[in-house]
């Protein structure tokens, strides 16, 4: 699935193969049109250049890893399949090589009981000081696999003797080392089912596997099992409510439709960028009525929303009355009270400026300043310096989905817009204090690709620091020092070089101190990297090992209390999280042990192809 | 956007060859990294975390961004709505945790401007069996991405009681807050050391049975699709049903070279296309309906040219009572990176495609796929509005608008097609923002021209001098400096009758017909050339002598 970005000329080719000259109907984003692709595409023309520019590329021993992964789409697809059957199929018999063997973990299993009605079942690895470790159990053979994967799929199940049904299994390579005839793989094996009283079950795991042999034709010599983690749940956790809830809201029609139903539909020029994420969503009561309301961020020429609680449990839409019903593209918001008159007020990055709103105390508004900043991403508000009133930061992001403002280099670019800390001075002014606060100016790490900050009080020393996520490069750390700020990213432990798109603070482990969660990109990144290499074929070892750390996923942070951070991303098997977005801290089942949620996906779209 | 193999030798050209290809495949419509699962990650207690997004229910393809949590309904535990990209761009998730009463939420009331006490830190000591221990809440403005989840603090208890909360507020005070000892919703006024129960209930939603009368979405319904601002109609080349050559608005029995005169429908067509020829069938049949309508109608056939006897068999099937005339391939690939650049796609023009024109040649509303008369009549309200008006049709959904429309921005559309190798539309394009926004300004175009002439831009130059006539049919010193640049590019012949009637339109400027008589000269036509001293002497004695005398050396060489 991991296509490097080197072979977009077969991409190009491939879409291009997908659209059939004159045929009977037309889908503009998924919907039937009426009518037929014209033929003699100028793009068919324009891109042979392009194929030929790269044709001379081909794989090297550096894409060997890329190259077994793309050969090992189908076998993989075959052993997932025998995962989830009694039986080894005939897809995955064909893999096995007359050498093969499989070898399980000798392990034990932990069991126990967590808030919310969740069954946790853990398998740790048999090994004692003293000892060395036992050796693992070894299968040989077809039959050998077939015992060994009932064994596997039994084990999670404890005493209980509930079975499973509706089993489906998910074969992830999460690494990958190749030579021209072999691949050791490392797999995230994602097993789910239904048990028989209804319950649900999933099933993590790391497998190693071994293939040998041409790509053409290759041969499995070695699996490696280990039991992994087990999570029973009486029902889902989360339940959709949307249409209840939006039920008194008409916009909720509207609001089915994806951002690419717009740009089928509406002059670009009213501003629906395919890659612009109009998304933003804050929470606050807006009317004074002790219930939250939601402002919600529209992609130009769609109306941004307000909604009020009803008691009644529901929303109701007073976007019109309001007066935020601006169809200007909107992309951030955020809901406080920027002038001390004990209402919340709204900023949103609307159009090309962040936008003031002023509150009447019953959640009509008027437009009170506004300060150009044509390129903000996320907002976050704190009183850095400490004099009562929020003051507000402002992301910059120079995106090269929509010009030619690239980033340069690739991994640790600062070649973008300046972000932006706007001090509060009373009565709507917002004075740029960046540079003499020590965060812009001569100093550097503010010109960076930056999503997402969040404010929060890491050294404990009783004042806001700030945490900024950059994408194509290392993150910032503001240690607030009496109003000014100092970068400690590096020493901290935290720079996180990769692609910054979220943060979150919590206590994760309950030692009284905020650690931190990014959000960043996982295997989708193997595209980039390969990207990077076409850019920088003469990349150093110290390099690539940048560029795999930039797409190993998610990063989790566990604050030491000491001003520095501990990189636990791994062992707390937090990293795989698509590539992410939003993800937040959330304690969903109560038990004071922050969760977390991760929304994920870059582009889902119409086209044959995802790159 | 170029994608030339010329400069694949330059890494830095080539990173930008790649973000362009990149750019253009998802603007072609191809996915990247989609059809991803939202995660959900679980809280072992032990360091670890378990993956059990397929218990979740949080577990979309969607491509979801901002994530906010808040307890909506009121019952302790935490709710999500979770916004995505593409649709429902909307998802409320509510918490269906199945133990009850098992945590603390905590309104915090700050003093001054900090309502919500944004950046206080509360903990709650908790009791569990004999043992005691804490739990540490923030309290954010901006957390995730693009979102503000609530204010509102949540500790989960689990099997603990809460024994005692205390909170740092944000100005650095730390209060002992009394009150709080069983699960629950409080609020905490800052200086008050208490919590108080939260007065206000909150209550889940009411199960929905609106789902059968959801009406349907009409805003979806966008056939033509209005532009925001208008921009001019590029001209193009086409064919006339007999294979000559012509221009857009020369097909039209009321249309001018530059302007159709009146307002039209353009339907692109192909033989081939059932829905195009469904789509002619209607418009055949709509005369009457089109003509009170105030529209022209031009079917504007995209067929080969071995396929085109087959697509006049249509139109005289039909009687086409309006318009035809064929698209070139260069014609349908202007229209094609049109609406491309309209629409902001990588997607190939389909068929049939429609173009409204207004009478001054101003594209205001265009359509990808099969669209009803009925359409483009209620598409004549588009004609004739004011800016402001006209963002407003352009929107999905009424609205306010916090900025003034935009102006159409030429220059940008005219880069674009220059960028793809169109540099004649590029040019018309630049030429008529003259046409659009001053087209009586006939100084402006003239001024345009000559600037094209000193770049040197002879095409550029001679085709605003063109226009620069037609808009001043009268203006002798037009025709002058259009023969003169008729000269440059060696058109002899449209450079005499240029500077003949330039003379005739004024016989008081001796210029023109001094040059009329070099260039005479210079053809060896000494006859005439004599003819014109005739003349020059009666408005200028010198030039006349001057031409003269070059005329005699001439006949001198010639008699040698």
């Amino acid at each position: 699935m991991a296509l490097p970005f080197l072979w977009l000329p077969l991409l190009v080719a491939a879409a291009h193969a997908a659209r059939v000259p004159g045929g009977p109907t037309l889908a503009v984003q998924g919907e039937e049109v009426d009518g037929a692709v014209l033929p003699g595409d100028p793009d068919a023309r324009r891109d042979a250049g392009l194929r030929a520019a790269l044709a001379g590329l081909t794989p090297t021993e550096a894409w060997l890893g890329e190259a077994w992964n793309d050969a090992l789409v189908q076998p993989l697809r075959a052993l997932g399949a025998a995962l989830g059957e009694d039986d080894v199929p005939p897809a995955a018999e064909a893999l096995l090589d007359e050498r093969f063997v499989v070898r399980v973990r000798a392990e034990r299993w932990l069991e126990r009981e967590l808030p919310g009605r969740l069954r946790v079942r853990e398998a740790e690895p048999l090994a004692s000081s003293s000892e060395p470790p036992p050796k693992p159990l070894e299968f040989q053979g077809k039959e050998g696999l077939a015992r060994a994967l009932a064994d596997w799929r039994a084990s999670g199940f404890g005493s209980e003797g509930e079975r499973p049904i509706e089993a489906s299994v998910k074969l992830k390579t999460v690494g990958i080392q190749a030579g021209e005839d072999f691949a050791d793989l490392a797999l995230l094996v994602q097993w789910q089912a239904r048990g028989g009283g209804g319950a649900l079950h999933t099933r993590t795991a790391r497998f190693g596997a071994r293939f040998e042999g041409r790509r053409e034709a290759p041969r499995l010599v070695r699996l490696e099992l280990e039991g992994g983690t087990h999570v029973r749940a009486e029902a889902p956790l989360f339940r959709e409510r949307t249409e209840d809830l939006l039920a008194g809201v008409p916009a909720r029609s509207w609001l089915q439709f994806g951002i690419d139903h717009w740009r089928a539909r509406l002059d670009t020029r009213l501003d629906v960028p395919v890659v612009g994420h109009p998304a933003g969503i804050a929470l606050g009561d807006l009317n004074g009525d002790g219930r939250e309301d939601l402002v919600l961020a529209q992609p130009g020429g769609l109306p941004n929303l307000l909604l009020v609680r009803t008691p009644d449990g529901g929303f109701s839409d007073v976007s019109h009355e309001a007066g935020i019903d601006f169809l200007e593209f909107t992309r951030a918001v955020l809901v406080f009270d920027l002038d001390g008159d004990r209402d919340r007020d709204i900023v949103m990055f609307m159009g090309r400026e962040l936008v003031f709103l002023e509150n009447d105390g019953e959640a009509h508004f008027r437009i009170r300043a506004r300060v150009e900043a044509p390129e903000t991403t996320a907002l976050a508000a704190a009183d850095f310096d400490g004099d009562d009133d929020l003051d507000l930061y402002a992301c910059a992001y120079v995106s090269p989905y929509a010009n030619d403002d690239v980033p340069l280099p690739y991994h640790d670019a600062e070649n973008g817009q300046p972000n932006l800390l706007l001090r509060n001075d009373g009565d709507f002014r917002f004075v740029d204090v960046t540079v003499e606060t020590g965060l812009g100016g001569d100093v550097p790490g503010n010109r960076r690709f930056s999503f997402a900050a969040s404010w929060e009080d890491y050294d404990d020393d009783g004042d806001q620091d700030l945490y900024v996520a950059n994408d194509f490069g290392r993150n910032n750390l503001y240690r607030n020092d009496g109003g000014r700020f100092v970068d400690v990213a590096r020493e901290a432990g935290v720079e996180d070089i990769s692609a910054g798109m979220g943060v979150s603070w919590a206590d994760f482990d309950g030692d009284g101190r905020m650690d931190l969660y990014v959000s960043n990109m996982f295997s989708s990144a193997g595209h980039r990297v390969a990207f990077q290499r076409n850019f920088q074929p003469e990349a150093d070892e110290g390099e690539r090992a940048a560029l795999r750390r930039h797409s190993r996923g998610n990063s989790l942070f566990r604050n030491l209390g000491d001003g520095t951070f501990e990189d636990v991303s791994t062992q707390a098997g937090v990293t795989m999280g698509r590539w992410a977005w939003g993800a937040l801290f959330c304690d969903w089942n109560d038990d004071g042990r922050p969760d977390l949620l991760v929304p994920n996906g870059f582009l889902t779209q119409t086209g044959p192809v995802d790159l | 956007m170029s994608h030339t193999p010329t400069n694949a030798g330059d890494p830095k050209e080539s990173y930008l060859d790649g973000w362009r290809s990149l750019n253009t495949l998802l603007r072609q419509g191809q996915s990247w990294s989609g059809h991803e699962q939202n995660v959900a990650l679980l809280n072992l207690g032990n360091g670890r975390f378990a993956d059990v997004s397929a218990l979740s229910g949080f577990d979309f393809a969607d491509d979801g961004r901002a994530l906010v949590r808040t307890d909506l309904d009121g019952d302790g535990d935490l709710d999500l709505f979770v916004t995505n990209r593409n649709g429902p761009r909307l998802r409320y998730l509510e918490n269906a945790n199945p133990t009850a009463d098992d945590a603390v939420i905590v309104r915090l009331v700050g003093r001054g401007g900090n309502l919500d006490a944004i950046g206080a830190r509360a903990v709650l000591r908790l009791r569990e069996d004999d043992e005691q221990r804490e739990a540490v809440v923030g309290v954010r403005a901006g957390e995730g991405y693009l979102a503000q989840s609530s204010s509102a603090l949540h500790f989960g208890l689990g099997s603990a009681r809460p024994v005692g909360l205390s909170v740092r507020w944000p100005n650095g005070a730390t209060e002992e807050i009394a009150g709080l000892d069983a699960a629950g919703r409080y609020i905490v006024v800052q200086g008050s050391g208490r919590a108080e129960p939260d007065p206000v209930a909150l209550r889940a939603p009411a199960v929905s049975t609106a789902e059968a009368e959801q009406p349907a979405p009409e805003v979806t319904v966008r056939r033509p699709i209005p532009l925001v601002a208008p921009v001019p109609m590029p001209g193009i080349e086409l064919e006339t049903d007999d294979g000559r050559s012509a221009e857009l608005y020369t097909l039209l029995p009321e249309g001018g070279r530059r302007l159709p005169n009146k307002p039209l429908w353009i339907q692109l067509w192909a033989s081939w296309c059932a829905p195009c020829v469904a789509e002619l069938t209607e418009f055949a049949g709509a005369r009457a309906e089109l003509e009170q309508a105030g529209l022209a109608v031009l079917a504007l056939g995209t067929d080969a040219e071995d396929e085109r006897a087959r697509a006049r068999a249509i139109l005289e099937r039909l009687e086409w009572p309006h318009s035809r005339g064929f698209a070139t391939p260069e014609a349908i690939d202007v229209l094609d990176l049109l609406q491309r650049v309209l629409l902001g796609t990588e997607e190939r023009l389909p068929v049939p495609a429609g173009f409204l024109v207004d009478a001054e040649g101003r594209l205001v509303a265009f359509s990808r796929g099969r669209v009803r008369v009925a359409d483009v009549v209620a598409a004549t309200r588009l004609l004739d509005l004011a800016p402001a008006a006209r963002r407003n049709a352009a929107a999905a959904l009424p609205g306010r608008w916090s900025t003034p429309p935009p102006q159409t921005d030429v220059e940008a559309l005219a880069k674009r097609f220059a960028a793809r190798g169109f540099a004649r539309t590029a040019r018309e394009l630049r030429l008529s923002t003259l046409q659009v926004v001053q087209r009586d300004s006939f100084e402006v175009v003239l001024g345009f021209a000559r600037a094209s002439l000193a770049r040197g831009d002879l095409d550029g130059a001679l085709e605003q001098f063109e226009f620069a006539v037609e808009l001043a049919p009268g203006s002798a010193a037009a025709q002058a400096e259009l023969g003169l640049a008729y000269l440059r590019g060696g058109r002899t012949q449209d450079a005499v009758r240029s500077l003949t009637r330039a003379s005739e339109l004024d016989p008081d400027d001796p210029r023109p017909l001094s040059w009329l008589g070099h260039v005479h000269l210079s053809q060896g036509e000494l006859e005439q050339a004599r003819a014109i001293v005739v003349r020059l002497r009666a408005v200028d004695e010198t030039l006349a002598i001057a031409l003269d005398r070059a005329v005699e050396l001439a006949s001198a060489k010639d008699s040698e």
